[in-house]
């Protein structure tokens, strides 16, 4: 509780931090949406008015599975989800790493530390968030043929969910264990400490380590579905502020979700 | 060949008259009682597969030119996997020039090893099925001798005329010492062996269940000068693709079959004699004329069922079934459709000229067997399932009408699969709408059409099977469905009547049937022609944009939209055009020029909703049907919402990631 406590106060001493990840979240985002919203536009200008007749629609759909298949289609739309996925693969690990190093250095000025963070850790961050990125998709192996093979077997919705659903909370709960665990390998790799003695740490406290993201997840959780819910439902101007104080909240939580962490990680190791 | 038989009743003979009036009623008018009911032998009694038959003696006039003639016996080696053979070929020339080459197919050498034409062109991969790894088979030409004990197996070489691929050997020159004159015949004796392949692509071995079709060396088809249109006569000769299926000349069969004794056989034809057995093997003697090729199925496990029929349309007709055991449960659905196909077949088309019928289920593991027409054989899908839907009718409708597009009729596979797969997918769907009252799907497939191409193109020139299939069969249907449309359902019977009747036995090619459908209808089709089916043309007509200003008039504000459409196909006839307003009116145009970009312009005190262009769905080969709508304007909210839903999508899965 302490160290959630402590964690929210010293996100609130981290405004360099926090606007630098705003910032970031915006320059790619906004784009993003930009892009989503042209091909969404596409789809709703050609989407058949009921009066044509109920089939109508069931042909559009399936023209548009039929025309996501083409090459020529599919190829744009997953290019552009991999260059985001690029760019962030290796802006994100270069942004945490002066997020981590300002958490860790509370003497130097805030952009100073931050900065210093980007500069010092960068690499190793990248280097790492490849490693994560590797051990997330690893159970995918195992899920997606699994998954597609119930897909082929199975006759109604129901099933379908039913056979994917333990498949999904195994992604799921590994993924969390995964980012989980590496919070504190890049607490040490900050703090200049042994990786594996701060993997040992998170082990065996796996509890409150875990007490902690749990109660930053829930209160992310409340708030981000508050603000989804009401992005859909006050679409217009009040959705665009929305759009706009969504990011804020969701930097600050994720900020307060490491710093949390770290006020624990250095509360027992010192 | 068996002389049909004549009366040596002459006491008879004053009850002659009457006995054939009645008979002819039967034939041309339908039963005198009530329904048609099935001709022969009374419901119950056990059919037995190894009888020979009788109403199959060989007819008095050939219906056929018979180019060849073959007398084969085969043993069925079950152990090894091999068909062992000897054939008597005779080639009767139809042609008025000397031939000095004949050629023949060795289809079985296409699975010979990877590096084949047709492995390359299918990946070992057909229609669902793949090639079981290591499950090659082969065809041996040991011996060719001529009636005078001449040898000439040496003359035999393989040629490649499609590619030139020199791995492939389906197809065998053999040069002859002496040429055979016009008019002449010349006589081969002949000794093969079949290494069967673990069925895949319609033939081979699955457990004890065999499929040999294409397994005896064939002669290709020699076409005589003006067949399909060509200046010259010569040898039509294909090597064994991936997607093209066959072609030949017609002639006459006699085949004996020697099996292990469990095995029952279903064959091309009719069986002339019963089986005869000894030492623990069978031999069934086969006979079929007027038929282009001729195939064989064999399983010990077959249940066997068989029934006659006639009505009106039909003249009589044994139907034999060969069912796998996991399919014994359906023999009744299978003998309707059969039935059905026949009966509908005969009215629409013309009837049915040959005595038997045989329909062989293929068991689960022989579906690469599955769904093939041989001249009066056919085989359904495999049984994979125990409660099939309306596919086991649907391949069934497709088969038999098969019989009369490459049984009968007989077009090129090779060069013109449409003439043959197209007319056998239109009569199958027409077949169900009918007596199944299944509308089928035309507009999804039509949709599905993303990858048009020409009609009338070598079956291996495709880009792949898939867009083979999606032009042969359905782009094909759709087609003949268009052309029907025009001309109203009555035209299109008496088209496919006139084009049956007069091209039975007589290979017509593409530009065939576009004259008789030019005579019966009485205009020209080269337009057509040219754009649908000698060009890959479908029919696309986009709302491409809708623009809006406010003007004046009469000292009111008005909204002034001017509407682009664009046609990216080809054309057809005016297509109307819908606009919808938002005081609930409409207002329909027509774009009746056949430019490639029309542009409406509308004045109006209400607001432009949406515009359609072939609001009714009315042509059938539009493939882009979601172009065909574009909305003036989009709830700015709903933009927003579905904006918002795949922008967190987006968001969540890269968050996830990285």
């Amino acid at each position: 509780m302490n160290a959630l406590k402590e964690g929210f106060r010293r996100t609130g001493r981290e405004p360099f931090a926090v606007g630098a990840l705003l910032v970031f979240h915006f320059a790619w985002t906004v784009p993003l949406y930009r892009y989503i919203e042209s091909r969404v536009t596409e789809v709703m200008s050609r989407w058949p008015p009921p009066e044509l007749g109920g089939e109508r629609a069931e042909l559009f759909v399936y023209d548009f599975l039929l025309t996501l298949q083409d090459r020529s289609v599919w190829l744009p739309l997953v290019g552009t989800l991999l260059a985001c996925a690029l760019v962030r693969l290796v802006l994100v690990p270069a942004l945490e790493a002066g997020v981590y190093q300002s958490l860790s250095d509370e003497r130097t000025p805030r952009g100073t530390a931050f900065i210093r963070g980007v500069r010092r850790l960068s690499v190793s961050f990248i280097w790492l968030y490849l490693l994560r990125l590797a051990l997330l998709a690893a159970p995918l192996y195992w899920a997606v043929p699994a998954a597609l093979r119930n897909w082929a077997a199975a006759e109604t919705p129901a099933q379908i969910a039913a056979g994917l659903a333990p498949w999904l909370l195994l992604v799921v709960v590994w993924s969390a264990l995964v980012k989980l665990l590496f919070i504190y390998v890049l607490f040490a790799l900050t703090d200049d400490e042994r990786l594996l003695s701060a993997l040992g740490f998170a082990f065996r406290r796996l509890v409150p380590v875990t007490g902690i993201a749990l109660a930053v997840f829930a209160v992310s959780l409340a708030a981000g579905l508050a603000l989804f819910a009401a992005s859909l439902y006050w679409a217009g101007f009040p959705s665009v502020v929305l759009f706009l104080l969504d990011p804020l909240v969701r930097v600050w939580l994720k900020v307060w979700g490491i710093a949390a962490q770290y006020r624990y990680w250095r509360a027992r190791r010192i | 060949m068996p002389e049909p038989k004549r009366s040596r009743l002459p006491f008879l003979a004053p009850l002659a008259l009457p006995l054939l009036l009645v008979l002819l009623l039967q034939v041309f008018a339908g039963p005198l009682f009530g329904q048609a009911a099935p001709a022969g032998k009374p419901a119950g009694e056990k059919p037995a597969p190894d009888a020979a038959e009788e109403q199959g003696k060989p007819k008095h006039a050939p219906l056929s030119r018979r180019v060849t003639e073959y007398h084969i016996r085969v043993r069925y080696d079950e152990k090894k996997r091999v068909l062992a053979g000897e054939q008597s070929v005779t080639w009767n020339h139809p042609g008025k020039k000397p031939v000095h080459d004949l050629y023949f197919y060795l289809y079985p050498n296409a699975f010979r090893s990877a590096e084949t034409t047709f492995m390359k062109e299918s990946g070992g991969r057909l229609r669902d099925d793949r090639a079981v790894p290591g499950g090659f088979g082969s065809m041996t030409v040991s011996s060719v001798k001529t009636l005078n004990g001449e040898d000439l197996t040496h003359r035999l070489s393989f040629v490649q005329p499609d590619d030139g691929n020199g791995e492939d050997r389906t197809v065998a020159r053999l040069r002859l010492s002496q040429p055979v004159m016009p008019g002449e015949s010349v006589t081969l004796l002949m000794r093969f062996e079949v290494r069967l392949p673990r069925v895949f692509a319609r033939m081979g071995v699955a457990g004890d269940f065999l499929m040999a079709g294409q397994w005896y060396p064939k002669l290709a088809a020699y076409e005589t000068a003006g067949t399909r249109g060509r200046r010259e006569e010569g040898w039509n000769t294909h090597q064994y693709h991936g997607n093209s299926e066959f072609y030949g000349n017609f002639g006459t069969y006699s085949v004996t079959i020697n099996v292990p004794e469990s095995h029952i056989v279903a064959a091309t034809g009719f069986q002339a004699k019963p089986a005869a057995r000894g030492n623990g093997r069978k031999t069934y003697h086969f006979y079929a004329e007027d038929v282009h090729d001729f195939a064989w199925a064999a399983s010990p496990h077959f249940q066997y069922a068989e029934e006659p029929f006639a009505d009106r349309h039909v003249p009589g007709v044994k139907i034999k079934l060969y069912l796998d055991p996991r399919h014994a449960h359906l023999k009744d659905r299978y003998f309707r459709a059969a039935r059905l196909a026949l009966s509908r077949y005969g009215e629409w088309f013309g009837p049915y000229p040959y005595a038997t019928l045989s329909i062989v289920v293929p068991p689960a593991a022989g579906r690469g067997a599955g769904g093939m027409e041989y001249p009066t054989l056919i085989t359904a899908w495999a049984a994979e399932s125990d409660r099939p839907g309306y596919e086991l009718e649907q391949v069934v409708a497709h088969e038999i009408a098969h019989q009369y597009w490459y049984g009968i009729v007989a077009s090129n596979e090779a060069e013109e699969a449409w003439l043959d797969e197209a007319f056998a997918s239109y009569a199958e769907f027409r077949l169900l709408q009918a007596e199944y009252g299944l509308d089928g799907h035309l507009k999804r497939e039509a949709v599905s059409l993303k990858n048009p191409a020409p009609l009338k193109l070598d079956a291996w020139k495709f880009t792949d099977h898939a867009q083979y299939a999606a032009n042969v069969y359905t782009r094909g249907k759709l087609v003949l469905l268009t052309i029907e449309r025009e001309i109203g359902t009555a035209a299109m019977r008496r088209v496919l009547k006139t084009y049956y009747e007069r091209w039975k036995f007589g290979h017509p090619g593409t530009d065939d049937f576009r004259q008789v459908l030019e005579e019966v209808t009485g205009r020209s089709w080269q337009r057509f022609f040219d754009q649908f089916v000698y060009g890959k043309m479908t029919l696309d007509y986009e709302v491409a944009d809708i623009r809006s200003r406010v003007v004046e008039k009469d000292g009111r504000p008005l909204r002034e939209y001017t509407v682009r459409l664009v046609n990216h196909g080809g054309w057809l006839k005016p297509v109307p055009v819908l606009f919808k307003f938002g005081n609930g009116t409409v207002a329909e145009a027509y774009w009746a020029d056949e430019s490639k970009e029309k542009t409406f312009r509308l004045t109006t005190d209400s607001r432009l909703l949406w515009v359609a262009v072939d609001p009714d769905q009315h042509f059938l080969l539009e493939n882009r049907l979601y172009n065909n709508v574009l909305l003036a304007e989009i709830d700015p909210a709903w933009k927003m919402r579905w904006t918002v839903l795949a922008g967190k999508l987006v968001e969540t899965l890269l968050g996830w990631a990285i």
